[in-house]
């Protein structure tokens, strides 16, 4: 274990995943205390929605500028902006007196998140060899599941104590100044600029041919016309091949599909739970902390399957998650009043297990670091991250739509057959994308019998 | 004559009491955690300290943000 946390890119790594950790239990405290808030503001269910909205849209419009600006300043100096300012603004929204000015600083809080997961996932692409990324990434990306589990812990004991909402707020704001510290210490931007970091270390990360091969300065692979020119790990990467690149384009509408599917599922979930299933509102919530449960196994398995079973191949986890999630959501559209609670919890564990092997869920840093070059992670991944925003917007009044009235109260099966064509869809999109790692689509590559095709990146093939 | 002006007072403090009562009852009931609107109003005499936090948190953030912004890495010697 000694050997591990001495390792600099396991610090780096640990460090990142605190600074998304402490992201997530910041951004749904704010869910977790909303029925406190509502009653405080004496705020409406539309003006509910348009507070959650307004967070949505500061998130999804910063994505490309996020990515721009993790790519051109360095994810170091990003991470610690987006950690800095989501700090200051969780305070600041500890002192609203009505619900537009929550919903206006829901906006700033969203735009100051956005900064951080480029940042995070440009840092695991770049401090971690092809052969172990997937699990690294899968590491990292356990903080956005284990953080909604812990949150009501965190937040309703502050707010119940204290008497009031804000102190959750107050408290929970001093949370980012650790991850501050803990990126000024630990955190650089590249392996081969770190004096901590030992030739053995560098050696595992880039392997010995490359770094001999490579001492470039130029950390933008956009900007260099050769590979020499560029540090060990990359390779020269133009902005044609990043944006117009059919693989980023299907990961933006996949991350839509996923996401409309997981957000709609979670946020509805206790609703759901008491209004069709009749269960008391305690049993209800459990739903959705169950679905949480399901992400984080499958986020660990999905990066180690994906490591080791599948041999660094990352979209066959994708393809299996689209379609499971589908069946999970499909067979929980016919539960009804009566349903056993064993069975819903079932269902709905299968639901996020299968839904976080998905492109917004896990191993989307290795593959866009793989399909391109890690120094183009945080633009591309500003893509594929405002296709999931973009989704997780539309769902909720999506759902609200699809959710029909009858004289047994409310039925949500359309809204669940609608869920499960979007793992369809994901699964579709995940289809038509290149594995890196046998030069060809996933399904093509078994269908010709185990037979490698000939896709090369635009730039190499240029050269 | 006294008598009857104790059961005149007593009848009093009974409606006042069921009007004090009926008066609550008819307020909206906050679930504890759920203070007034204003900010201030909810902080009560704690806010010259919550505004002191959040004081101290933004000084502590400019202070990373300007010491990581400032630093330029450069290539290690090895």
């Amino acid at each position: 274990m000694q050997a591990i946390l001495s390792q600099r890119r396991f610090q780096v790594l640990g460090t990142a995943w605190l600074a998304w950790f402490v992201n997530y239990l910041d951004r749904t405290k704010t869910a977790a205390l909303l029925p406190l808030i509502i009653v405080s503001l004496g705020m409406t269910t539309k003006q509910t929605g348009l507070v959650l909205f307004w967070f949505f849209l500061g998130y999804a419009s910063v994505q490309p500028f996020a990515g721009f600006l993790t790519d051109l300043v360095g994810p170091k100096r990003a991470l610690a902006l987006a950690v800095g300012a989501f700090s200051v603004f969780t305070w600041t929204m500890a002192l609203v007196g009505n619900w537009q000015e929550l919903a206006l600083r829901n906006l700033l809080f969203g735009i100051a998140q956005g900064f951080e997961v480029t940042a995070g996932a440009r840092l695991t692409a770049t401090w971690f060899p092809v052969a172990t990324r997937g699990r690294a990434f899968a590491f990292h990306q356990t903080a956005y599941t284990i953080a909604p589990i812990l949150v009501p812990f965190v937040a309703v004991p502050i707010a119940q104590a204290t008497g009031s909402w804000r102190w959750s707020f107050m408290v929970i704001a001093f949370f980012g100044l650790p991850v501050l510290a803990a990126i000024d210490h630990f955190i650089v931007d590249r392996p081969e600029r770190d004096p901590r970091v030992t030739k053995e270390e560098l050696r595992v990360i880039f392997g010995a041919d490359e770094l001999r091969k490579k001492r470039g300065e130029i950390t933008d692979p956009a900007r260099a016309h050769r590979a020499e020119e560029l540090p060990p790990g990359e390779r020269v990467t133009p902005y044609s091949e990043i944006f117009l690149n059919r693989n980023v384009m299907l990961m933006f509408l996949a991350s839509f599909f996923s996401l409309l599917a997981s957000w709609g599922l979670t946020t509805w979930l206790p609703t759901y739970g008491v209004q069709q299933l009749k269960l008391p509102l305690l049993v209800a919530g459990t739903l959705a902390s169950v679905v949480y449960l399901g992400a984080l196994c499958g986020v660990v398995t999905g990066g180690i399957l994906s490591d080791t079973v599948f041999g660094t191949k990352r979209t066959p986890i994708w393809l299996l998650g689209g379609l499971v999630m589908a069946a999970a959501i499909l067979w929980a559209s016919t539960f009804r009043q009566g349903v056993s609670l064993l069975t819903a919890y079932a269902a709905f564990f299968i639901a996020g297990f299968s839904g976080s092997w998905a492109p917004t869920g896990q191993l989307f840093a290795p593959y866009l670091a793989e399909i391109l070059t890690p120094g183009a992670v945080g633009r591309s991944l500003g893509v594929v991250v405002l296709g999931g925003m973009a989704g997780s917007a539309v769902a909720q009044p999506l759902t609200a739509a699809l959710v029909v009235q009858t004289p047994g109260g409310p039925d949500f099966s359309h809204a669940f057959e609608v869920f499960a064509l979007c793992g369809v869809l994901l699964f579709l999109c995940c289809v038509g994308m290149i594995e890196p790692r046998v030069r060809r689509t996933y399904l093509g590559y078994l269908l010709s019998g185990r037979k490698e095709g000939t896709w090369q990146p635009k730039s190499i093939v240029a050269s | 004559m006294a008598a009857k002006i104790y059961r005149r007072l007593i009848g009093a403090v009974v409606f006042l009491i069921a009007a004090g009562a009926h008066g609550a009852a008819a307020a909206p009931v906050r679930p504890r955690g759920a203070g007034p609107a204003d900010p201030f109003a909810d902080f009560g005499p704690l806010t010259g300290t919550a505004i002191t936090l959040d004081v101290i948190n933004t000084v502590i953030v400019i202070y990373y943000i300007w010491r990581i912004w400032s630093r330029r890495e450069e290539r290690a010697a090895g």
